[in-house]
């Protein structure tokens, strides 16, 4: 009997083969696209108690705000919308958002208890008819309501794009006030979008190079309060500091966190030389990483906290190497006309953001780290000092114009090159450092 | 004893005289010029012989050596023209090696090669019993001749009637009858262009293929009771079927322009803009079945394959191919009807390569 079962299946299959033979499916190979925002709809999320609605419009202006703020996303018109969501709970009627060319939806919910603020949201894809992950809840208070929405606008980004975002994230920066010949310096903190400005020092004495601690909890930076560049440490919630203990004569000035925060790379001078130096935060034993009668500075930790990218002079112009954490020999990667600087490993671990000066110009570029495939983004009259986003898509840097009363600014780009814009500050702003995403 | 015998006898007694006692009519020897030669030793002719010797060889030593232009003189022919091997060189017979060469007169030769041409037989038949009685080289094929220009209608005074009424013939008669000439008949036609295939009445292909014979249709199941048998029997009768359903692609294959036309429809809107950058380096081939009216079915499209990135990128990436697909064809790509069968399945591959 088995037998018999056996050779009737093998017939079968014998007359299933030609049939699958001649089924072969048209085969095309699609090489072009466009490279334009994705169109989303993101109407106003229902607030779902009384006192909530003013809450509701305005999370849902910062989500959009975020997304399209990328160069990534295009918000639709809401006076173009079809269909209003009403209900977070109601169906979605897709003929409805395809009809105005919405790729993307954004539903969500307020609702206000006290102090306690609680967001709900789901992302849609429009064209698959269906929902992209799943629905997720928020919940926190009322003053933290713009970090909600910047969560939010993550998460959207994230389900969308397949990489990390970069929206509830913070920025140091050196704020600066006055003519060019008197100007007033002191380090401020703000959202990644300019909104909730603090500072952190006064305008008494110069401030330099602020610098987030990997955490985001701490900012190192240099200061000229007793007359010599000095480093200090600064919790960001306490604003309290201490200075990191230099030997006598020397000065000590941009300085970097390690990527596990138990060290600090900086440049130290003495003898009107500068080399690379690593400190141990906590017991300030300090280790000479190189001792070239060149100016060696600016050093930037790679992620994993192996190597370490600086600049240097060594070879008669200002150039990029890189070298081991623990010194030794360095390689030069920059390789092009001109001189670079201030260079800044990627979060991602693959790119080096740089600033380079060619024929007058400044220009903000990138370059793999072996040196290959520089890529300039920006150029204008002086702009440098670049700091990566959280998720290494972004690059912000300083700007400063021309003339007198020329003044500084910064300003984003994606790592593409589109998207330039500048960042909103209440004034002249400088040397900016992004912090991790919060937690 | 007869005369003859006599004569005989007396014959080779005076011819043994003359042999025996002939030196009275000799004459003086002629004269002969004598060539002084030393003898040498073995010991000292084998010296003599490696002075000449070729130098040592190595072997190694790619290209040839040249040879010594002092010792051009006395070297030998075979020494100029030796080839660089490990074999020890022969010494070679020299003029000097025969003194007692008798130079007085050589002997006339006497050619060992005859003068008489060999006889030539001419082959026979028999000779030739292997080869084929005809070439086997192809015969040129018989060409139906045909003018470029209609024959002229035969004239009517010209037609010498016939006394027996000649059907009419029909070009794709498969009989070929043959029909005998007449005095009415066209003059031979000619073509215009020599085509020894055109009429190829001797070639062994077939002239149509075998196809299989179909199989019979099998009698109802024997053991209708066997639950497993008969639902075999029922796959099997429903193969019968599909098979007997045009399953192949109908109508030609989508030409050019018409794929052109659907990829440019496609391309329009596989947007990258808001792709990561791992996305970007992912490369996949998603599948589509289409509706009679060019419309992609949704729950059909499917990630086939992916390369050159992670999971999630390829998912990231599909989900864009997925748009562009849905977007564009929301209203029907403009795909040919009668072709149908040939774009229900499309396999599409989505290639970032040039948008990075």
């Amino acid at each position: 009997m088995s037998m018999r079962i056996w050779g009737i299946l093998f017939f079968a299959l014998l007359g299933a083969v030609p049939l699958a033979a001649t089924a072969e499916p048209l085969r095309i190979e699609i090489t072009d696209g466009v490279i334009e925002p994705l169109p989303f709809a993101a109407p106003e999320f229902v607030p779902e108690n009384g006192g909530s609605g003013q809450l509701a419009a305005d999370i849902a202006r910062v989500v959009a705000a975020d997304l399209a703020g990328t160069g990534l996303f295009r918000e639709i018109d809401k006076t173009a919308f079809i269909s209003q969501v009403s209900s977070f709970s109601a169906p979605v009627q897709y003929a409805d958002w395809k009809a105005i060319n919405a790729q993307a939806l954004i539903t969500g919910a307020v609702s206000v208890a006290g102090e306690k603020v609680t967001v709900k949201f789901r992302v849609y894809d429009v064209f698959a008819g269906q929902e992209l992950g799943s629905g997720l809840q928020l919940a926190g208070t009322k003053a933290g309501w713009r970090r909600m929405a910047h969560k939010v606008a993550d998460t959207v980004y994230s389900r969308i794009t397949g990489e990390g975002a970069y929206f509830d994230s913070r920025v140091v920066y050196v704020a600066e006030n006055g003519p060019k010949n008197a100007r007033k310096k002191r380090l401020a903190i703000m959202d990644y979008d300019g909104a909730n400005v603090k500072y952190l020092t006064d305008s008494k004495a110069i401030v330099l190079a602020p610098r987030f601690s990997p955490t985001g909890d701490r900012v190192l930076y240099t200061s000229y309060e007793t007359g010599f560049p000095r480093i200090y440490v600064l919790d960001v919630e306490s604003v309290g500091r201490r200075v990191l203990q230099s030997r006598e004569g020397t000065t000590s000035f941009a300085p970097r966190f390690s990527p596990d925060g138990r060290r600090v790379v900086y440049s130290q001078e003495s003898g009107g030389n500068s080399d690379l130096y690593l400190m141990d935060v906590s017991t300030g034993s300090e280790q000479r990483l190189t001792s070239a009668p060149s100016i060696e500075t600016s050093p930037s930790f790679s992620p994993d906290g192996s190597q370490i990218v600086f600049e240097s002079d060594r070879s008669g112009s200002q150039q990029i190497y890189i070298m081991s954490a623990s010194g030794g020999e360095a390689r030069r990667i920059s390789a092009g006309a001109g001189r670079y600087g201030t260079p800044v490993w990627s979060p991602r671990g693959d790119l080096v953001a740089f600033t380079k000066q060619s024929k007058g110009r400044f220009h903000i570029g990138v370059m793999r780290t072996d040196g290959s495939g520089e890529k300039l983004l920006t150029a204008s009259f002086l702009e440098e000092g670049p700091t990566w986003s959280p998720n290494g898509r972004v690059i912000m840097f300083t700007r400063e114009t021309q003339g007198a009363s020329g003044r500084s600014s910064l300003y984003s780009v994606d790592i593409t090159g589109r998207n330039l814009k500048r960042v909103t500050t209440e004034g002249g702003a400088s040397d900016p450092s992004w912090s991790p995403l919060q937690k | 004893m007869n005369t003859g015998q006599y004569i005989s006898l007396a014959g080779h007694a005076g011819l043994i005289g003359v042999l025996l006692f002939g030196g009275a009519w000799s004459s003086e020897p002629l004269p002969f010029d004598v060539t002084e030669v030393s003898v040498v030793s073995s010991e000292a002719y084998e010296a003599a012989l490696r002075a000449n010797e070729a130098p040592d060889v190595e072997t190694d030593v790619a290209a040839p050596v040249a040879p010594d232009e002092t010792n051009d003189e006395t070297a030998t022919p075979t020494q100029d023209s030796a080839p660089i091997t490990e074999t020890p060189v022969e010494p070679v017979a020299t003029p000097d090696e025969a003194p007692e060469v008798d130079t007085a007169q050589p002997a006339p030769v006497t050619p060992d090669v005859e003068d008489t041409p060999p006889e030539i037989t001419p082959p026979t038949e028999d000779f030739a019993a292997l080869v084929p009685e005809r070439s086997l080289r192809p015969r040129q094929k018989p060409i139906e001749r045909i003018a470029p220009t209609p024959a002229p209608a035969p004239q009517v005074p010209d037609t010498q009637p016939e006394e027996t009424v000649q059907e009419e013939t029909v070009a794709d008669d498969p009989v070929e009858t043959p029909v005998e000439e007449t005095d009415a008949a066209a003059p031979e036609e000619a073509t215009t262009e020599i085509d020894p295939e055109a009429s190829d009445e001797t070639t062994s292909a077939p002239k149509t293929s075998l196809r299989p014979q179909t199989r019979p249709k099998r009698a109802a199941a024997a053991d209708t009771s066997d639950a497993v048998s008969s639902a075999l029997q029922e796959a099997l009768a429903g193969g019968d079927e599909a098979t007997e359903t045009p399953a192949a692609p109908t109508g030609p294959p989508l030409t050019g322009r018409e794929r052109d036309g659907l990829r440019v429809a496609v391309s329009r809107c596989w947007s990258l803009g808001a792709l990561s950058s791992e996305a970007m380096q992912v490369t996949i081939t998603v599948g589509v079945q289409m509706t009679r009216e060019g419309k992609p079915v949704s729950g059909s499209i499917k990630l086939i394959d992916s390369t050159g990135g992670t999971q999630a990128a390829a998912t990231k990436a599909y989900e864009a191919a997925r748009r562009a697909i849905l977007r564009c064809g929301a209203t029907g790509y403009d795909l040919p009807a009668e072709k149908f069968e040939r774009w229900r399945n499309i396999e599409m591959k989505f290639n970032p390569e040039s948008m990075r």
